[in-house]
């Protein structure tokens, strides 16, 4: 199952890699990046649609992450990828719109990716 | 593509059962959780779940797949039923497989189902030739095949369909080919053909299940193309004639057409029978079987329309008192979303009409004004609902015509009601005015008075300090004065006249000593008056500094949210690579101790640059507090002219403010940009201050773009007060840009908003100190007026340029030598 995550922080990726190298090199998950909103619908549109979980920022400069999201559900649906939201405000607007957009999940900065492993699993095992 | 729900729900009744009762091949059970789980439908949406089994296992698996299919065949004789299973799940693999587009899988997916054909047919086994063509079907969907190709299929499916449904009557029939084909024929702009395939469905039918589904089709069909007589009359037979309601989504598609059916009947004023199918919408309540489908979103759903249906008809009837309890209970949210974004905008014309009936013209007019600006909102609600429509393969663009037709044709009939309410309206919007006049009123005088006291203040100070001019003069004559007094004692002295040298000696004592206490007391009171104006002048100047250190702290206090949100990155990613290092650290132990030394030295790189990242993050992170510190500090020596990269500078402003406002605010929203000159010189400035300006400057053009915006989407009655350009076509797009630019001998800053301008009337005020327009208690006032000083100690210039309704431009010019 490939997981693509959105960030304009580059440094994301070697943080991901690193987190999540057992899972990696098992092959039990595999990672895209991209490192803007813009970046992840092309790359959504040029894989089609072989990302099936999507990882994304909210506070990004140019397509923010919760129109990301719109996008997404407005454009894949069958199946639609599971979406999960992040974000340094965990304010509850920012959770209630992603979760209106069809958001699965909404996590706050700073990750815990103890927490976010067990999540990623739950989806990949459900 | 959407097209294609139906089938692939067929694909997936694909139940697991079946695989239980005629399935016990090599691979283990677990293994195929995905066949039956592979998507799964929960409240109305398709969900992905178990794939995570596909990269690891899909090949092996179609591996296994294919040797038991060898060995099968091998067997005299071959078992058809397990060569039907094993086909089956070689498609499926196929289909599913993570690189089917890559590798073209398509043509194997095909191959499966053609082979699969034959043999279905040679077993009777219904159920799988059908999924058989619904699955080539499917993919024909996905390789975009021509029409006529389509077509062929879908009739060759109706074909095999009926000479299989001959005979059986008592069961179900499954019309979905011929569903399929109307709806094919329909998205194609045929629509005569849709209707002549669903008609031939309908006349063919021999189960009841079939004609239910083709008078339900029809019905919906004649109702998009507005011919409302034939689509009563088969909505009538689809609630009349339904068969027993077993499962869910025959539950909800018959709720549905009850509705649209009531709704019909209401608009022919036959409202006792509209009445009358309100208990259809809360048919899946009734079904023991559909319970388990019924959540809060399908529950708030039938709440909502029962209580519209009520309501409008009691409305329609004119008996508002019997209406009311039902308008009570309409849910303003279903499924989370507002019933705005699912529906008509009814809540707020029932509400209207319920006021205009019982004669409350305030509260009917306040809906009114709701209806009419949701009305006037539909446009992205009409899509949204436009994109429902489409889902259920309905002709949108004609749907979405005749809805915005009619709901002009509404708003045109609204706006007429309105003409007759104008008269309270107006007193109303008087009394608005009134107050909002009012209150300007009683802040101008606030401004007024406080300019007032500092006026006054400075004309004290400038009072006293002549005083103290005057005091010293009178101090210097005085002394003078009694110089010459005393050489004219001399003289008298030097006539000789002895006698009275002592009177005299005495008088001029006393004189003297009256001369010394009247100095005296001027001199006390020259210092009273010189003290007391001194600490006036330094309370001033306090006052000023404080005033000065106010507005720093403000515009600091602005910047807080920012800073945290920009130094939080940086700390995340030194805690991250901190916690995963030590973990790659043990790893790196235990391969040393199995000898590993390939793996050891890829960990230990690995951390080298860990180590690396967390010098940079720190970095990153101390060079914000640094300049946060920097923004702040006080004292003129502490500031001085380096040598500075104006686009850097303006970057980090420009974020930070947006970040300051966004953390404050989160309905705020705008596009940054920024067109930096790359061969841009440095500028030898006082880096904080200049910092100050342009934070100044964005957070003023921020204010003003989040300003224009709310007023862009106030309701409809004030749309024509609205800046140029924000109610017609495209929607507003908040934009604050920053530019760069070398000019001749200076550079050029320029701060643009596209906000609503500054008014003529307050051009020329907008760099006084105390001037603001923002609220009381927001603005000090001095923001535009510290910023003029400070470009003019660096030898620049401020100037700004606006148009009223297209936004403003500040310039900042600073000379390069």
């Amino acid at each position: 199952m490939k997981i693509l995550v959105v960030d304009d922080e580059k440094d994301i990726q070697a943080l991901f890699e690193q987190r999540f190298r057992k899972e990696i090199r098992s092959g039990e998950m595999e990672f895209a990046f991209a490192f803007s909103g813009e970046e992840a619908l092309i790359f959504l549109e040029d894989s089609g649609q072989e990302a099936v979980l999507i990882l994304s920022d909210i506070n990004m400069p140019g397509i923010s992450g919760l129109e990301l999201l719109r996008r997404i559900k407005e454009k894949y649906k069958e199946p639609p990828p599971i979406v999960m939201m992040i974000t340094a405000y965990g304010d509850n607007d920012n959770h209630q719109t992603a979760m209106h957009l069809g958001a699965n999940d909404f996590l706050t900065k700073p990750l815990d990716f103890n927490f976010l492993k067990e999540q990623l699993k739950g989806y990949l095992h459900d | 593509m959407l097209k294609i729900a139906p089938i692939l729900l067929l694909l997936l009744g694909f139940s697991s059962t079946v695989f239980a009762q005629k399935m016990n091949i090599g691979a283990s059970q677990a293994d195929f959780r995905f066949l039956v789980t592979g998507v799964k439908r929960i409240e109305g949406k398709y969900v992905p779940v178990g794939l995570n089994r596909y990269p690891a296992s899909m090949d092996s698996l179609i591996g296994a797949l294919k040797k038991q299919f060898a060995v099968e065949l091998k067997k005299k004789p071959a078992s058809d039923s397990m060569q039907l299973v094993l086909l089956e799940r070689l498609s499926y693999c196929y289909a599913e497989h993570p690189s089917y587009k890559k590798l073209n899988y398509a043509d194997s997916v095909l191959s499966y189902e053609y082979k699969k054909l034959p043999l279905a047919r040679k077993m009777q086994e219904r159920d799988i030739a059908s999924r058989a063509y619904g699955s080539i079907w499917w993919q024909y969907q996905l390789a975009k095949k021509a029409i006529p190709v389509k077509v062929k299929l879908l009739n060759d499916w109706i074909n095999e369909y009926n000479a299989w449904i001959k005979n059986e009557e008592s069961e179900l029939g499954r019309g979905s080919p011929y569903l399929t084909l109307a709806n094919l024929y329909e998205g194609s702009n045929d629509e005569e053909s849709a209707e002549k395939t669903v008609i031939k469905m309908l006349d063919e039918a021999i189960t009841t299940q079939d004609k239910w589904m083709a008078n339900d089709w029809l019905g919906h069909f004649y109702f998009r193309y507005e011919k409302k007589d034939k689509a009563i009359q088969y909505l009538k037979e689809v609630v009349a004639n339904h068969p027993p309601i077993t499962s869910y989504d025959p539950a909800a598609a018959l709720a549905n057409t009850a509705f649209l059916l009531a709704q019909l009947k209401i608009e022919k004023n036959e409202l006792d029978e509209a009445l009358a199918l309100v208990p259809y919408l809360n048919i899946a309540n009734k079904c023991n079987n559909c319970r388990g489908s019924l959540n809060s979103a399908t529950t708030e759903d039938v709440e909502y329309r029962t209580n519209t249906l009520s309501a409008e008809v009691f409305l329609a009837k004119k008996e508002p008192t019997k209406a009311l309890p039902f308008l009570k209970k309409i849910p303003k949210m279903i499924n989370g979303e507002s019933i705005h974004k699912t529906s008509n905008p009814q809540f707020e014309n029932l509400w209207y009409q319920y006021y205009l009936q019982i004669q409350d013209y305030p509260q009917a007019l306040f809906f009114l004004e709701k209806y009419l600006a949701v009305v006037d909102s539909t446009q992205k609600a009409n899509k949204t609902m436009a994109a429902r429509i489409r889902k259920n393969n309905i002709d949108v663009e004609r749907n979405y015509e005749a809805l915005l037709s009619k709901e002009k044709a509404d708003r045109e009939r609204l706006l007429q009601e309105q003409r007759f309410l104008t008269l309270e309206k107006q007193n109303e919007i008087e009394k608005i005015k009134a107050e909002a006049d009012k209150k300007s009123l009683a802040s101008r005088a606030e401004k007024a008075e406080l300019q007032r006291k500092i006026e006054t203040a400075k004309l004290q100070a400038n009072a006293k300090k002549k005083k103290q001019e005057q005091d010293f003069k009178i101090f210097r004559l005085n002394e003078a004065m009694a110089a010459q007094r005393r050489t004219r004692s001399f003289l008298v002295l030097g006539l000789g006249l002895f006698g009275l040298f002592a009177s005299l000696l005495f008088y001029q004592n006393r004189q003297k000593q009256k001369a010394n206490a009247l100095l005296k007391q001027q001199r006390d009171e020259i210092n009273l008056q010189r003290d007391k104006a001194e600490s006036t002048l330094h309370e001033l100047k306090s006052t000023q500094a404080q005033l000065i250190q106010a507005e720093k702290l403000a515009s600091l206090g602005e910047l807080t949210a920012g800073i945290a949100h920009e130094i939080q990155n940086p700390l995340n990613f030194v805690n991250n690579f901190a916690e995963v290092s030590a973990e790659m650290l043990d790893e790196l132990k235990e391969d040393l101790a199995k000898g590993e030394t390939d793996e050891a030295h890829a960990i230990a790189n690995d951390l080298k640059t860990n180590l690396q990242k967390i010098t940079h993050h720190g970095q990153r992170a101390s060079s914000i507090v640094k300049n946060m510190l920097e923004h702040s500090r006080q004292g003129r020596d502490a500031m001085h002219r380096v040598s500075t990269d104006i686009n850097a500078l303006a970057d980090e402003y420009l974020r930070l403010a947006y970040h300051g406002l966004r953390a404050k605010d989160n309905t705020f929203n705008a596009t940054m940009e920024t067109h930096f000159d790359p061969d841009l010189p440095l500028v030898s400035v006082i880096p904080q201050d200049i910092g100050r300006v342009l934070l100044n400057l964005i957070n003023n053009a921020f204010y003003a773009v989040h300003q224009r915006a709310t007023t862009a989407g106030a309701p409809l009655v004030g749309a024509h007060d609205q800046p140029k350009g924000a109610h017609m076509g495209r929607p507003y797009q908040p934009t604050v840009t920053v530019s760069t630019q070398k000019i001749d001998n200076q550079i050029l800053i320029s701060v643009q908003d596209n906000g609503s301008g500054i008014p003529e009337s307050i051009r020329e005020k907008i760099f006084q100190p105390f001037f603001t327009t923002k609220p009381a208690g927001q603005g000090t006032g001095l923001g535009l007026s510290l910023s003029y000083d400070i470009i003019k100690a660096h030898g620049g210039e401020l100037k700004v340029e606006t148009k009223e309704g297209e936004g403003s431009t500040f310039t900042i010019q600073i000379p390069l030598s």
